[in-house]
């Protein structure tokens, strides 16, 4: 089995220019309506949740104790770009607590992924980052402060996992699928800080 | 008649693998002419923020070309003419660089000039911040570039008979005199030669900036790292703006062919 990590975004690009995946899992449901609609999938279920968390280097030299502080004048924010999941799911949350503005005016970077952002803050380059719980690892966690986002504003992301039309490995895929979708699939998610899917 | 039996001298052989190198190179270019959203070119462009980040990328080009002249030209008189200890290492440090991935480039950049870096720390005391800001690209860019004003100047002063330089200071011009009004006016091409190459080094510069001084449309994006955003959420524009890169890139060679290839 090979697999291939990279942003969602990029990757649903290499499935439809390229076509060499069996299996897809995304961080967000965009990209997977994107890669079912241009090159179609089967066996589509949610495998993870997670959710959004601020983290600033462990001094917290912008003292951010909440939400609404990366709306405080000169905190450097760094965010992922848009259309990068991690950064639309932020740029939502902003949006709903109603400070979207104050605080891209902030924003001093927009990063291309999770890993890049949670670096700018261990290496105290930034002063906030909003990233998925599941980049707070236990390698990660004594290196970073965080600070909750509340449930209210706090966006769900759904990760969504599908066999790719056209597999050639189309029995082993499915069987993968449900491989993670599985009691253990979802035991080695929790223990990275995932969250299970909603229980239909 | 001259150039025409010279062509002749070439064996079919390597004409052919020439090609097969002509086309290595062209076709990608080709398919990207292809690719282009032709009908849509100026809303690709204008969607994907490619006019602001070519000014970005022209200041930030500019100035740092600038930098690598100013600094690299001394160095290389140092390592060309100067008996300095450990000039040896000082060579294959100052051209390290060149051969150096830019992102490990833009790693030692934060490490010695970020908010906690080894210096940063300090500056940042006085109240001077270089991450994020036009000024960290300028920087991250000229690390990179620098070394090719280097390896251009040093390989010009070597190249300059000793004789001249040792009449002068024996007709007892100083020895800043005899650098201002002989040394430099032999080297004049050899500099310009240094300072385009570094200029077109820094115009396509991507991993050392995204690395030092991060992505903000308007500060530090310059075009190769709106290529690279636009990839990920517009294709279309990330191939237009490519376009851009690519007339500039042309244009830098057609400009100054006689400069680099005479020489």
């Amino acid at each position: 089995m090979a697999f291939s990590f990279g942003p969602s975004d990029g990757l649903a690009g290499q499935i439809e220019s390229e076509g060499t995946a069996d299996v897809f899992a995304s961080a967000s449901a965009t990209w997977m309506d994107d890669v079912r609609t241009k090159v179609g999938v089967s066996d589509e279920t949610t495998f993870a949740t997670n959710k959004l968390v601020i983290i600033t280097p462990t001094d917290n030299p912008a003292q951010i104790s909440k939400l609404q502080d990366l709306a405080k004048p000169g905190v450097q924010l760094v965010l992922a770009a848009t259309g990068v999941p991690v950064g639309d799911y932020a740029r939502d949350a902003l949006k709903s607590a109603g400070i979207a503005a104050a605080v891209e005016a902030n924003v001093v970077s927009n990063e291309q992924d999770d890993a890049s952002l949670v670096a700018r803050i261990v290496n105290g380059e930034a002063d906030a980052a909003i990233v998925y719980l599941s980049d707070v690892t236990s390698t990660v966690a004594p290196t970073v402060k965080s600070v909750t986002i509340p449930t209210a504003v706090n966006v769900v992301a759904t990760y969504p996992i599908a066999v790719v039309n056209g597999s050639a490995n189309a029995n082993t895929a499915s069987s993968f699928v449900d491989y993670v979708a599985g009691p253990q699939g979802q035991a080695t998610l929790a223990d990275f800080g995932f969250m299970s899917p909603p229980t239909a | 008649m001259d150039s025409a039996n010279r062509r002749n001298s070439v064996p079919t052989g390597v004409v052919l693998v020439a090609g097969v190198g002509a086309l290595f190179v062209t076709l990608p270019i080709i398919a990207l002419l292809v690719r282009t959203p032709w009908s849509d070119l100026g809303g690709s462009l204008a969607r994907s923020g490619a006019w602001t980040a070519l000014r970005v990328s022209l200041v930030v080009s500019l100035a740092a070309a600038a930098i690598s002249v100013l600094l690299g030209v001394p160095l290389a008189f140092v390592l060309a003419r100067s008996r300095v200890p450990g000039r040896a290492l000082l060579r294959a440090v100052a051209l390290l660089p060149l051969v150096l991935p830019p992102v490990v480039g833009g790693i030692a950049l934060l490490a010695a000039l970020g908010r906690s870096g080894l210096i940063g720390r300090w500056l940042a005391h006085a109240g001077i911040q270089l991450t994020f800001t036009t000024a960290g690209a300028v920087i991250a860019t000229a690390f990179v570039s620098m070394p090719l004003v280097v390896l251009a100047t040093e390989t010009g002063l070597r190249a300059i008979p000793p004789g001249f330089e040792d009449a002068a200071r024996a007709s007892g011009a100083s020895r800043t005199y005899t650098l201002r009004r002989v040394t430099l006016p032999m080297l004049r091409s050899q500099i310009i030669a240094g300072a385009v190459l570094a200029w077109a080094r820094a115009l396509g510069e991507f991993g050392a900036t995204i690395t030092f001084a991060g992505n903000l449309h308007g500060r530090t994006q310059t075009l190769p790292l709106a290529v690279f955003v636009a990839q990920q959420i517009d294709p279309g524009g990330a191939v237009a703006t490519s376009l851009i890169l690519v007339a500039v890139s042309v244009g830098v060679l057609v400009l100054m062919r006689k400069r680099l290839f005479a020489a």
